[in-house]
């Protein structure tokens, strides 16, 4: 503590700080700038450098913030605000952003943090745009950075006298999910600008090739992992804190995190497309735009109090004037740029099918922009009603699901059906040929259910209330069909991997799966998915019953006055207590939980009276999960039973309980579990999967290595899980995991060395790439050795003039000559001078006679199928497989 | 323009359009309204009639009603505002700061007050306790109003210290069912 005198060097230093880093901000905004429009390579360096410079002064205010809450100096206004001497030191730390003031210091230290690493790994690779990165980064920092200065100083002192004490942090904040929801969804938030200050400095360069999507793409991933992390933490806080038995009520502040995910998740997918089709290319930057827009309206929404929420942060007019002309500014700027970039953003590549992937995607698009739209507009609704007629309307949780289940069960069904279908188009055989085994799955599943689970034949309203569908059937259905279709995926991968290196199946799975990380952990993710769905499900079935028992007895049983049954259970009031320690009262009853006249266990669900919370009471409410197969009941089902206790005499001892049967809500966390995994997948770096390629060389080895590395990723997700599982420890020691490690930024090989203009991709393109067994070139190719042909690409061009088209032609003759004279003609992906092509064809010819041939006969003789061309077509599935493999195995990645 | 292009943009007016109206005409049948006592008696009740609405109100003094039946805790008491008043009934758990003069937001239905009379005679065969006397009864439901709201969740407004910080408001909200 600071003594008596409202100084603190502290605040002092931690005001200079911000001060200074206010100045470094506008500095690099400046520079920036103009080092990209005047094509000054030091101006551009000198903002890079500002922006580090940026990043190490938020880091010091930081880390002054946190030094004066672990020192309770409570001479700084927020310090005491939002915490107290008796605090453990976990939650003092993380009090650094448990109110509005400190939150917005964490939002620009978080954001310092992610561009430092955008930037410097980025930073070669594009220089004729990273200026204007910079200086889209910095007005974002210049933004939060004023709103600090001006008027959310969390430096401001006391000028009188400061308090002895603070005020301690909201009881309901001191919990371990509250530790790591909020960073977590601001971290989400903070994500989101990266893109966005590339697509931006990708529309105010003209550089609007595909070259940005790659270093964005990583982000959004990331963008989109730490929002689905923070609104899965948010809704277990809920579920474990707020006692009513659910985790997801559309709360405003919840459906702030959700808006950017659907986004975000829209161009995770449509991304795609450009990189395949070439086509989308200012959709694509729109969803950039809008995404980092509904973060900065997100945090609008809930901060300025224009939405009311249990998150209440209090009406301020002025923050809400500051919010809307910034997000005012983000639109003008970015549509303005679009517009006037029309030009080079147009495509001219249409969609060929309606059985395509593309189209699946476009349809998949929609469908969470919709999404996105309906729950801004319903989050809205109470706002835009009194704005028209004064009214003060809501609408209520049943409206959001009546129009998110139809719209959440569509998407559900595209994440299983678009890995079915090819790009372009699909023909009928394939269609045939892939949909057959999940479709019937869902088939065989529904009809099961319907069967054997009467309850799930239930019929309610969808969309309208006079449209009544058996949702649940439906949605059991769609989730059998997503499984099989991403077990059929990995299952004919793997063949074909195991026929390709003669490994055993598993060996291949893990290969397959590191080969192509985008794809198969993006299919793990829509796994995830699936699984959330069956969780998402049990909640037409959950049940809640209100009971208040006048005595408790030690011995009570089943049936007598200190019971009472709920389903198949029955519980027994057993005891009441009453403790109490430096920060609270407790109290707490004692339960047991009875099934078949058998004791299951004893619960002691509690209230707790901070004594700093003004009677608010806390509820500790006491969760028994029934989900482990020796645990299923026949007649109870397999969930959670939980119980709350929500009233209570001390005098009497009568107590009031409520109880709520959860069925199938653990699927929710599982779930979750397994989409981080799969965007860990995803996230994995290409360095790392070459060092284990490259090291070991046995088989065993390598496997023994992929092995490793997807065990340490099941090992990160599990060690969430184990968090989730863990019981809280009692009075506190909570603490919080360490951090994910997701830090690789870059887009590792693939993204080093990029063709610089047309003839260098040209070239690129012609060159094949000697390091993997598909035929990919140089430009595609993600190998270290890749990248390295395309720098000496680069270096056989330099100095080149690629003014005319017949000095453009020379360029490009000269590099394949090089080439050719180093590695041989079989390094060109179309060889001319060498005869040796000539043996492929031959042999592919051949083989088409002769499949053809025998085709022809075995067609005549089974009098069904066609001309030796469609042979292809007669072969077996996973030969066709086999060659789809190929296609994608040079599209993807 | 050609025309395929024309027909893409009608095509994505008419879903955008109807997709929106329906929406709009979908919320409106779903809008909780959220009215202090006065405003709704003043707006006339009749058309509220088996509405869900929020009624924002004071609990007037010595009118909490309360009592155990069959391990079930129901209540009853009169919301005031601005000399106006309707009869609440509720069932389950209060919120912590459940008081006389205490201020409440009760969501429910409205219903016909002699719909729950007999409830209302309930509360008040058993004579009150010193710790919970029943200076109230017997009740006349339709004392009040002909409605009464038949209430799901009770909310209680109440001064939070926390306003300028992190403030997440406590378990005083109960989700009813």
């Amino acid at each position: 503590m600071s003594g008596h005198t409202p100084f603190s060097p502290i605040a002092l230093v931690g005001t200079i700080a911000l001060l200074t880093a206010f100045l470094a901000a506008a500095w690099a905004f400046a520079a920036g700038i103009a080092g990209n429009a005047l094509k000054k390579k030091r101006l551009v360096n000198s903002a890079v450098y500002g922006l580090y410079g940026f990043a190490a002064l938020i880091a010091l205010a930081s880390s002054l913030m946190i030094y004066a809450f672990v020192t309770h100096d409570f001479s700084v206004k927020y310090v005491a605000a939002t915490s107290d001497v008796t605090m453990d030191t976990w939650y003092k730390v993380t009090a650094f952003w448990g109110g509005l003031d400190g939150s917005l210091l964490f939002w620009v230290l978080v954001l310092a943090l992610f561009s430092t690493i955008a930037i410097a790994v980025n930073h070669k690779r594009h220089h004729d745009m990273i200026g204007y990165v910079v200086a889209t980064i910095m007005v974002v920092q210049i933004f939060f950075l004023a709103l600090l200065i001006y008027t959310k100083n969390p430096f401001a002192t006391f000028l009188t006298n400061p308090p002895v004490d603070g005020k301690g942090l909201n009881p309901a904040l001191q919990n371990y999910w509250m530790v790591i929801h909020p960073p977590s969804l601001y971290t989400g938030f903070v994500a989101a600008t990266i893109p966005f200050a590339f697509g931006i400095g990708a529309l105010a360069s003209g550089r609007l090739d595909d070259m940005w999507l790659g270093s964005v793409r990583v982000w959004m991933l990331i963008c989109f992992g730490f929002l689905s992390l923070g609104l899965i933490l948010g809704g277990r806080w809920a579920y474990e804190m707020l006692g009513w038995g659910g985790y997801w009520a559309w709360d405003p502040v919840e459906n702030a995190g959700f808006i950017p995910w659907f986004t975000a998740t829209a161009f995770l997918h449509s991304a795609i497309i450009q990189e395949q089709r070439g086509m989308m290319k200012t959709w694509n930057l729109l969803l950039v735009v809008i995404t980092f827009f509904f973060t900065i309206f997100g945090t609008f929404m809930t901060r300025s109090g224009i939405v009311k929420s249990v998150h209440a942060f209090g009406e301020d007019n002025v923050l809400a004037l500051q919010f809307v002309a910034f997000l005012a500014l983000i639109l003008v700027v970015s549509l303005g740029l679009i517009i006037y970039r029309q030009n080079k953003l147009s495509t001219k590549t249409e969609f060929d099918s309606f059985y395509s992937r593309d189209f699946a995607f476009l349809v998949n698009n929609w469908i969470l922009l919709a999404c996105a739209f309906f729950v801004l507009f319903a989050t809205m609704f109470p706002t835009i009603s009194e704005a028209i007629d004064g009214s003060r309307v809501s609408v209520g949780p049943e409206f959001f699901n009546k129009w998110m289940t139809p719209l959440g069960l569509i998407l559900l069904f595209l994440a299983g059906a678009a890995p079915l279908l090819a790009w372009g188009k699909t023909t009928r055989e394939r269609l045939w040929n892939q949909f057959m085994f999940p479709t019937a799955l869902a088939g065989v599943t529904m009809l099961a259910l319907a069967l054997l689970l009467p309850q799930t034949r239930h019929s309610s309203p969808l969309l309208a209330d006079g449209l009544k569908l058996p949702v649940s059937l439906i949605n059991f259905g769609v989730v059998a069909f997503v499984f099989g279709s991403i077990a059929q995926e990995f299952w004919r991968g793997a063949r074909v991997r195991a026929r390709q290196t003669g490994s055993d199946p598993i060996t291949s799975l893990i290969g397959l799966t590191l080969a192509k990380r985008r794809k198969y952990g993006g299919y793990i993710v829509h796994l995830g998915v699936a699984v959330l769905f069956i969780g998402f499900a049990g909640k037409a079935y959950d049940r809640m019953i209100d009971r208040t028992i006048d005595k408790p007895l030690v011995t009570a049983k089943p049936g007598d006055a200190h019971s009472w049954k709920f389903g198949d259970y029955s519980f027994t009031y057993e005891n009441m207590f009453h403790t109490s320690d430096d920060h609270k009262d407790a109290y707490t009853t004692q339960v047991s939980i009875w099934l078949d006249g058998k004791k299951l266990g004893t619960v002691y669900p509690a209230k707790w009276d901070y004594h700093k919370a003004d009677g608010n009471l806390i509820s500790q409410v006491a969760i028994t999960p029934r989900y482990l197969p020796w645990q299923f009941d026949e007649t109870a089902g397999a969930g959670d039973v939980y119980l709350v206790l929500t009233g209570y005499d001390l005098d009497s001892s009568q107590a009031n309980f409520r109880v709520y049967l959860n069925p199938l809500i653990e699927w929710v966390w599982v779930g979750f579990l397994i989409l981080a995994f799969g965007t860990l997948v995803c996230l994995i770096p290409q360095s790392l999967v070459d060092k284990l390629q490259w090291k070991p060389k046995t088989r065993i080895g390598r496997a023994a290595d992929a092995g490793l590395l997807l065990a340490i990723i099941a090992g990160v997700t599990l060690g969430i899980a184990h968090q989730a599982s863990a019981a809280p420890p009692a009075g506190g020691g909570e603490h919080v995991p360490a951090g994910m490690g997701m830090g690789n930024a870059g887009g590792g090989y693939a993204a080093q060395n990029r063709p610089q203009n047309d003839t260098e991709q040209k070239a690129m393109k012609e060159l094949l790439c000697p390091c993997g067994c598909a035929r990919q070139s140089i430009f595609e190719c993600d190998c270290p050795t890749a990248a390295r042909l395309r720098a000496k690409v680069q270096a056989v061009m330099a100095g080149a003039d690629l003014k005319t088209d017949d000095g453009k032609n020379r360029a490009y003759k000269s590099v394949l000559a090089a080439f050719q004279t180093e590695y041989g003609g079989d390094i060109l992906a179309t060889p001319k001078s060498s005869a040796s092509w000539l043996a492929p064809t031959i042999v592919v010819v051949a083989a088409a006679g002769v499949l053809g041939i025998l085709g022809r006969r075995w067609m005549s003789r089974a009098a069904t199928e066609g001309p030796s061309a469609r042979a292809a077509a007669a072969a077996p599935a996973d030969e066709q497989y086999a060659d789809k493999l190929d296609d994608e195995l040079a599209e993807t990645d | 323009m050609q025309r395929s292009t024309l027909a893409k943009i009608g095509l994505t007016a008419v879903v955008v359009l109807g997709g929106g109206g329906f929406l709009v005409k979908s919320s409106i049948g779903h809008a909780q309204h959220y009215m202090m006592v006065h405003e709704l008696i003043a707006s006339g009740m009749d058309q509220w009639k088996d509405k869900e609405l929020k009624v924002h109100g004071i609990v007037e003094g010595k009118t909490i009603v309360e009592d155990t039946v069959d391990q079930e805790t129901r209540r009853t008491f009169v919301l005031e505002k601005e000399g106006k008043k309707i009869r609440v009934f509720s069932a389950g758990p209060k919120p912590d700061t459940f008081k006389d003069q205490s201020e409440v937001v009760a969501t429910g239905r409205l219903v016909p007050a002699a719909s729950m009379q007999k409830i209302a005679d309930e509360l008040c065969a058993r004579p009150g306790t010193d710790k919970n006397p029943k200076p109230a009864c017997p009740i006349k439901a339709d004392a009040e109003q002909p409605l009464v709201v038949d209430a799901t969740e009770l909310m209680a407004k109440c001064p939070s210290k926390y306003k300028d910080g992190p403030s997440v408001k406590i378990d005083t909200n109960f989700k009813g069912q």
